[in-house]
């Protein structure tokens, strides 16, 4: 028994040492620890495949930790100790809550290790830079495109992330800024599905019931509860040709509706500008001025401008069945 | 003649183990279990063994520690609480709704105010269980729906910033180094322990779970002892609550869902039955321990969050099949 006992802890012990040996190994390189605010989430995932892809990475001279924040800024918090105490060169993270990220980055930016912010905002201003999409110009931009799709006017529904973060707070004033230029748009209801496609299918169930043939288009602003709306369609036979969907962020999923015409318009999010630009920002602060990027987003599609601006606003690719297929 | 029958009651439930020593036993060998694991991350990391990152995880498992306490006294009554993650972001949310820059008062009313939420829907969780024979699983669960609308009501669905330093002291203050969620954990464990071993109202919680029947025969009030320990366990969470809003520098309507999860996966792991009648807060503090360790241990390691997810899992479950495998 005790044999067995001492064996099993042997055995143990000689699986960690095969572990920590890894861990030994990648003391030479750039550490990086990538705080993903919810790896069960599909922008998410992408977030932190793109940092595991840059070719930095790739080539092995930056050892990435990717930290799964699972929704909850209390796990952010609790990462970011782990962290400095892991003493990591850098922190990229993607704040899921605005205010309650703040003293977690101020603790980490005071212990000397640069955080660049990436995806989402935060209420902290000691953060070495920042590199996300202008939601509001996003939610302005499917306003716009939906007065442009409905010249005429007509009833609209609004599905809306979970009210008071910043992403929706923003979507929110944007898409309120570019329906503003279209009175002949009216806004008949609007409530939160909470990012989620359940949430958004049972709300666009519902509002088919409240207002049968009266709404004329969907806005959202995500993909996720636009999928849910076009499911709750689907079943309900309403037509997808008169009836637009407009959303944002562009996921797998989102772009297979745009490229199958159920949904009309996606905003891209480029995960791999928010993730692999993030990386060369944390290089950049490592290392020093003379790091020159290596990431393609920065040739394709925004400007390195020697890398020491504090915050970096990531274009919104807009997609429609014309031009999906090119980034499927 | 209630304490004859009490000691009637415990010899009952010793004779199903094989000696007094029975429980003792058992809250070493989950030591043992805390003690493999620490040292397996502790060679499998550099990092593992500092003092720093055991202020870390012990600070990591104090909300969990002290949330698994009050359910431990909860479950030992065979009862259950689901609403502790709901109750202890009400609790938050008032307290901190008291301490803003806009509406600051003294932080000891905003102290008193989130245990008072919280003992009061503990109250109400153990009225509905005892006086409406509601099942604990049901009355908790709708608690946890309740606080929870109650929170995004009362806070309309928005987060409140901007707390006080006083109050952002209880969750990010230390003294002498230890970081005051830890001196919360430990005192809150130090009182519920002796509360439980020394005390009439221990003695009776053991009773009523071991034997409700027999313990009411012999006098003890059993709704009495039952709705008691909803109020120590909602007590329990406004007080986490307190100690979450303060370490996160905001009230989040969303905070702590799914944290009544971890607390009971604390206390089973920690040997207490669901059964009632049997378990301890030893084990359950190094249940609550055990589990702040697999997150931290893994996080340091690098090891993808998927996997953490299904280990939790499997620990539990092997925590309680070899429970069973003992009795």
């Amino acid at each position: 028994m005790k044999v067995t006992r001492r064996s099993t802890i042997a055995s143990f012990a000689a699986a960690a040492i095969i572990l920590s040996t890894g861990t030994a190994f990648a003391q030479s390189k750039t550490r990086i620890a990538a705080l993903s605010f919810g790896e069960s989430g599909e922008y998410m995932k992408a977030w932190s495949s793109e940092i595991q892809n840059h070719p930095a990475v790739k080539d092995g001279s930056v050892a990435v930790t990717i930290f799964d924040g699972k929704y909850d800024p209390l796990v952010q918090a609790n990462q970011i100790d782990t962290a400095i105490t892991q003493k990591f060169d850098a922190i990229i993270m993607s704040p899921f809550d605005l205010q309650a990220s703040a003293p977690a980055i101020d603790k980490a930016v005071a212990a000397g290790i640069p955080v660049i912010v990436s995806a989402l905002k935060t209420a902290s201003k000691n953060y070495t830079a920042s590199i996300i999409v202008n939601d509001t110009e996003g939610g302005r931009i499917i306003g716009d495109q939906l007065g442009k799709l409905l010249p005429n006017g007509g009833n609209v529904v609004l599905m809306e992330g979970p009210i008071g973060q910043s992403a929706q707070i923003e979507r929110k004033a944007g898409i309120d800024a570019g329906l503003a230029k279209f009175p002949k748009l009216k806004l008949i209801a609007s409530k939160s599905g909470n990012w989620s496609r359940a949430e958004g299918q049972s709300l666009m169930e519902n509002w088919l019931l409240a207002h049968p043939g009266q709404i004329n288009a969907v806005l959202a602003e995500n993909d996720e509860m636009a999928l849910g709306a076009i499911e709750a369609m689907k079943s309900a036979k309403v037509d997808f040709k008169s009836v637009p969907v407009l959303a944002i962020d562009g996921i797998p999923d989102g772009k297979r509706a745009v490229q199958k015409g159920e949904m009309t318009v996606t905003l891209y999010k480029y995960a791999r500008a928010e993730g692999q630009g993030a990386v060369d920002l944390a290089l950049h602060a490592v290392k020093g001025d003379s790091y020159k990027p290596r990431s393609e987003v920065w040739e394709s599609l925004m400007e390195w401008k020697g890398g020491s601006q504090k915050d970096y606003v990531v274009p919104w690719l807009i997609l429609d069945a014309s031009n999906v297929a090119k980034y499927m | 003649m209630v304490a004859n029958a009490i000691s009637n009651v415990a010899t009952g439930a010793r004779s199903k183990s094989i000696a007094a020593v029975g429980p003792y036993l058992k809250s070493f060998s989950i030591v043992i279990v805390f003690v493999v694991i620490s040292a397996f991350f502790a060679v499998a990391n550099e990092y593992f063994m500092t003092w720093l990152n055991w202020v870390n995880l012990l600070r990591q498992s104090s909300i969990n520690g002290v949330l698994a306490i009050g359910v431990t006294f909860v479950i030992l009554t065979k009862g259950i609480d689901l609403s502790v993650g709901s109750v202890m972001a009400l609790a938050g949310m008032i307290a901190a709704s008291l301490v803003t820059s806009t509406n600051q008062h003294f932080v000891l009313w905003a102290i008193v105010a989130g245990l008072g939420t919280g003992a009061a829907l503990g109250l109400l969780n153990g009225v509905i269980v005892t006086a409406f024979n509601v099942p604990p699983f049901v009355a908790t669960l709708g608690m946890l729906s309740m606080a929870r609308g109650l929170t995004l009501i009362f806070s309309d669905g928005r987060p409140v910033p901007n707390l006080s330093e006083s109050f952002r002291w209880i969750g990010g203050g230390s003294v002498a180094g230890v970081p005051v969620p830890v001196l919360i954990l430990f005192l809150v464990f130090a009182i519920g322990w002796v509360v439980l071993s020394y005390t009439t109202f221990g003695r009776y919680v053991y009773a009523v779970g071991g034997n409700d029947k027999a313990a009411k025969t012999s006098g003890i009030s059993t709704r009495t002892v039952i709705a008691s320990t909803y109020v120590i366990s909602g007590l329990l969470a406004g007080l986490a609550g307190l100690v979450l809003t303060s370490r996160t520098t905001a009230a989040l309507p969303q905070a702590g869902i799914g944290y009544e999860l971890d607390a009971i996966a604390a206390v089973v792991i920690g040997g207490t039955s669901l059964a009632g009648g049997r378990g301890s807060l030893v084990g359950t503090l190094f249940g609550a321990l055990i589990i702040g360790t697999i997150n931290n241990g893994m996080d340091l390691m690098g090891v993808s969050s998927y996997y953490q997810q299904l280990l939790k899992g499997a620990i539990i479950v092997v925590a309680v099949m070899l429970d069973q495998f003992r009795k």
